[in-house]
């Protein structure tokens, strides 16, 4: 059967798409006004914020208290998000009284409470937020939270978490390494680094334990910690891990032993180097390239020529020219007898080193 | 005594302006390196107040620029934690002093005060 359709119908049909087209255009307009306005109000208010922190710091907050055009604006959840925002990043730009006055601020304007509704909230980026607020304005009532936050399933939260307990704690906040299996990323391990001031007394047996982590990132976290504090004590551990089977951890180990290097260093590098992977091989050859030690130099020698891979070949070529045996590599390539590609891994070497 | 604050941030570039205008100081403001370069080559500053990290021109660069042009105006580094290599650079390259960000505006002043003195 034929599909018969009238006009009247074909008529209807095209004011009907009409109409939805008008109405979606209404919306998009809408919505961008709505968008435009919060952008303008949000550039106003930012202006106002920013006014009335720098007055804060500089003329005290008595001022600020009395301030009751400002007060009005803080009826409005927006503007008192983009305040605590803001004080959040002043306390991140100014230390002694100008953070005093912050602080000040904070409380001042009953600001705390809105942080904690974040932290009740389901979002996971409100939560990380509010403890970032909290912790930021140094709330430390937060801490019994932070100890459950600290297990969160996101990973916004537990790493936020994370950061502020060690924030308000130092080295003692670092408990949760004990049980952690989750990975600790490379900009998570630089924020905890930068914010440990000091260690605690029973730290040597927290850091063995810590090094014995069936977590790689824990244990190369904790590397780190050994070598931001210059802990000497603790070599005697990180040489065990030189041939733990993650090839990250026996790099760090390698970088780390740099940085306490005694007098038995090298040697216990040029005795491990034959066992390691090419990778680990490389991250010693460009501890030897620091050091700059003298006494690698027959090794080096003996790399040029026994070591298979052509990367081990050129950096142990790079380390002798930068112990000054230029002559000897020049020597080298003169050589009749000498390997072709050898030959051309020097000549590459010190045209590199020359030009 | 005429100071040039180069600072991307604003709250701190305002701070900084609030405090020295208090004392009595005038100030110019520039909100990135290549800004602050192009002031040096216009006026004689008594110091500049510069950051290390900024858009289009860095601390360093200005410094660079500066000894081209054969100016030593003293100026105060302000660097974030984490920058120590360059702020070696810098003080290689002329800088008189530096600050560690987060800092205290009161300390700014301080140092502000000794090296125009």
């Amino acid at each position: 059967m034929a599909l018969e359709i009238t006009l009247h119908e074909l008529f209807v049909a095209i004011i009907v798409v009409l109409a939805l087209v008008v109405c979606l255009i209404v919306i998009v307009l809408l919505y961008s006004i709505h968008k435009y306005r919060s952008i303008q109000n949000n550039k106003a208010w930012t202006e106002i914020i920013e006014r009335k922190i720098t007055d804060t710091i500089i003329e005290g907050y008595e001022d600020a208290e009395k301030d009751a055009v400002f007060a009005s604006y803080l009826r409005s959840d927006s503007f008192r998000n983009l305040f605590l925002t803001a004080l959040v990043s002043s306390n991140q730009s100014f230390s002694g009284h100008a953070q005093h006055e912050v602080y000040e601020l904070f409380h001042g304007f009953h600001l705390e409470a809105d942080a904690w509704k974040k932290i009740n909230r389901k979002q996971p980026y409100l939560i990380s937020g509010g403890i970032l607020e909290l912790t930021s304005m140094r709330v430390d009532n937060i801490i019994p939270m932070l100890l459950q936050l600290v297990n969160h399933p996101d990973k916004q939260v537990y790493q936020e978490a994370q950061y502020a307990l060690v924030n308000f704690k130092g080295f003692d906040g670092l408990f949760f390494l004990d049980n952690l299996e989750t990975p600790l990323s490379d900009w998570q391990q630089i924020r905890l680094l930068k914010s440990m001031k000091d260690l605690s007394e029973d730290y040597e047996s927290k850091i063995e334990k810590w090094l014995q982590s069936n977590n790689p990132t824990v244990v190369i976290f904790v590397l780190r910690l050994i070598t931001q504090f210059q802990l000497l004590s603790c070599s005697k551990y990180i040489i065990s891990l030189l041939d733990n089977a993650s090839i990250s951890v026996r790099k760090q180990a390698i970088i780390s032993l740099q940085s306490l290097e005694d007098d038995t260093t090298i040697s216990l590098l040029i005795e491990r180097f034959q066992h390691q992977s090419v990778e680990v091989q490389i991250q010693i050859l460009k501890v030897f390239k620091l050091s700059k030690d003298a006494d690698t130099i027959t090794f080096l020698k003996d790399q040029l020529f026994v070591n298979v891979d052509a990367r081990i070949k050129i950096l142990s070529a790079e380390v002798l020219f930068i112990l000054g045996h230029e002559n000897y590599l020049k020597e080298l390539i003169l050589d009749e007898n000498m390997n072709p590609s050898l030959n051309l891994i020097i000549k590459h070497v010190l045209q590199e080193k020359v030009w | 005594m005429l100071v040039l604050v180069a600072e991307d941030n604003e709250l701190i570039l305002r701070t900084i302006e609030h405090k020295l205008l208090k004392e009595g100081y005038e100030v110019v403001l520039t909100r990135n390196g290549k800004e602050a370069i192009d002031k040096i080559k216009e006026e004689d500053f008594d110091l500049i107040i510069s950051d290390i990290m900024m858009p289009f021109a860095s601390g360093i660069e200005i410094l660079s620029a500066m000894k081209a042009m054969g100016k030593d105006t003293p100026i105060i580094m302000l660097s974030s934690m984490g920058q120590e290599e360059v702020v070696v650079e810098a003080f290689d390259m002329g800088a008189s002093d530096f600050m560690v960000k987060p800092f205290s505006p009161n300390e700014l002043l301080l140092r502000i005060k000794r090296l125009i003195k």
